[in-house]
């Protein structure tokens, strides 16, 4: 479905991407997280040809989307600030996805309008952040490309939104299997949806996991400095390390298996696994200090 | 059958649509207040090409910050946006001038049977004919001229970056009044006035060049203005 080979893209003299290499052949929802400034946007903005890769290959159902316009039928891609004419209301902006997308399901995208309660004929440019937000939703879901990418599609939303947002996509994912990749630097907000998260950092990929997988890992021992020194002299996967008066709390690269929580019955240390949210961040501080 | 063309042809063509709308609309309102000056005032001489020539030349400067990020965001390519924007703007010149003219020659009709007091002014009048082919095709090449030369400027503007091009727009205008003072202004002025149809459309052929050069220039341009030389962007 998409396959990046050792990708490279400059913003003139400016490395962006370097050697992004990602292989992805199933119809899954995939998120893609990255702090501000990893290459997140870039990505997606190559993926969707917008932008010409210096060096590499972006292969999209056989087609290299750059410049390519038979990428249209196979990808959709919703900015994060996605540039609606400012005389466009949400009629005008369903007319135009129908004309720039070949699968477009127009009944659907009527009932996603009633179901975000969108006024037809207000001004796109009027809208709220959270109505285009959802403005663009509905045009990446009612496109059925076999590719939709979404930037930051929660952005806005609040938490009501949002669950009306997972379902859809949930469902019409179920209805029409296709490849979702969904970009957030807040990754809780997306991932209960995605079966893999691609993370992006120092301009590269630096992993592309199971999500399950994912949140097993990252561990935090919670217990006295002494004992808790203890247990992790020696270990090379510490990401994080905070003392309180007698107290220590460490944060480790691994996942919570039986023999961690042996161990940490014997030492008396509390042992609890941290959110994903912040074991990327760590994870991705603590690769920074060592490159 | 779906084809790619056809979203950023209607794309385009619906944005010219409004555009000529309220242009027009304008063009009527500025032929009902000279009717009214001259009915008011006595005879009244004046021009209605302004709002259309004026359209054609800044149509250009609003192309890449608004029509180009819509056509490229919902799946257009660079070279389908040019194509459309250039042949849309073309079809839309001839119908902007058509008007033009019908309200001209409308309004001659009118004011050579004492019926209207206002006199318009034509660039057509130059060639001392009645032909009014020959009037919508003389305003048909000046906004070709205006749109091709202005969209060349704009092109190079958005590849290039402000800095380069004030630069490089600084040495060619200097070049420009070089040759202009020591011997071009006797040749235009020869062109203009013994071989003003010639001096017509070697201008709509400058046009002409300036479209195509921007489409060479652009099929491959940046997404910002600057981007692929300056290497900073908005965003990551």
């Amino acid at each position: 479905m998409i396959k990046i080979q050792g990708l490279d893209f400059k913003y003139g003299s400016t490395l962006a991407l370097k050697n992004v290499n990602l292989v992805e052949e199933e119809p899954i929802i995939m998120g893609l997280w990255g702090r501000n400034g990893a290459g997140k946007t870039t990505l997606m903005k190559l993926l969707a040809g917008l932008e010409k890769p210096n060096n590499g290959l972006i292969d999209i159902h056989g087609i290299s989307p750059y410049n390519q316009s038979e990428g249209m039928k196979y990808i959709a891609y919703m900015q994060e600030n996605h540039p609606f004419s400012e005389f466009w209301n949400v009629k005008d902006a369903l007319r135009f996805g129908a004309y720039f997308n070949p699968n477009w399901d127009q009944q659907y995208a009527e009932e996603l309008v009633e179901l975000f309660e969108l006024p037809k004929k207000k001004l796109i440019k009027k809208f709220s952040k959270g109505m285009q937000t959802m403005i663009k939703i509905v045009i990446g879901l009612a496109s059925k490309a076999p590719v939709t990418i979404m930037d930051e599609p929660t952005n806005g939303l609040d938490a009501f939104r949002r669950k009306q947002f997972y379902d859809v996509l949930l469902e019409t994912y179920e209805d029409h299997p296709r490849l979702f990749i969904l970009s957030s630097h807040h990754i809780e907000e997306i991932e209960p949806l995605c079966e893999k998260i691609a993370v992006i950092h120092n301009k590269t990929l630096a992993s592309y996991t199971d999500t399950e997988e994912l949140k097993q890992r990252g561990l935090m021992l919670t217990g006295p400095i002494e004992e808790v020194q203890k247990l992790v002299q020696g270990h090379h996967q510490i990401l994080q390390q905070k003392k309180l008066l007698n107290q220590m709390q460490v944060m480790i690269d691994d996942a919570i298996t039986d023999e961690w929580q042996t161990i940490a019955n014997e030492y008396k240390v509390h042992l609890e696994n941290v959110s994903l949210q912040d074991y990327l961040v760590q994870k991705t501080m603590t690769q920074e200090r060592r490159d | 059958m779906f084809s790619t063309f056809n979203g950023p042809f209607k794309l385009m063509f619906e944005d010219l649509k409004k555009q000529t709308i309220v242009i027009l609309s304008i063009t009527l309102g500025v032929v009902i207040l000279f009717s009214i000056s001259g009915h008011l005032f006595g005879d009244f001489t004046g021009s209605i090409f302004g709002p259309i020539y004026g359209f054609f030349l800044i149509y250009p400067f609003l192309l890449y910050n608004k029509t180009y990020k819509c056509v490229l965001s919902l799946g257009g390519t660079r070279r389908q946006y040019l194509l459309s924007t250039i042949i849309n703007t073309v079809l839309f010149i001839c119908i902007n001038t058509a008007f033009l003219n019908v309200i001209y020659q409308l309004n001659l009709y009118l004011s050579e049977n004492n019926l209207n007091p206002v006199h318009l002014q034509h660039v057509g009048l130059l060639f001392q004919s009645d032909n009014p082919v020959l009037y919508w095709w003389v305003d048909v090449v000046l906004c070709v001229f205006l749109f091709g030369v202005f969209l060349l400027v704009n092109s190079l503007w958005f590849y290039l970056g402000t800095i380069r091009i004030l630069i490089g727009l600084t040495m060619i205008g200097g070049l420009f009044v070089v040759w202009f003072t020591n011997e071009g202004m006797g040749k235009i002025i020869d062109l203009f006035v013994n071989h003003l149809l010639s001096f017509i459309h070697i201008l709509g052929f400058i046009g002409l060049c300036g479209m195509a050069l921007s489409y060479l220039i652009m099929r491959n341009g940046p997404l910002e203005r600057g981007g692929h030389l300056v290497g900073i962007r908005s965003k990551e």
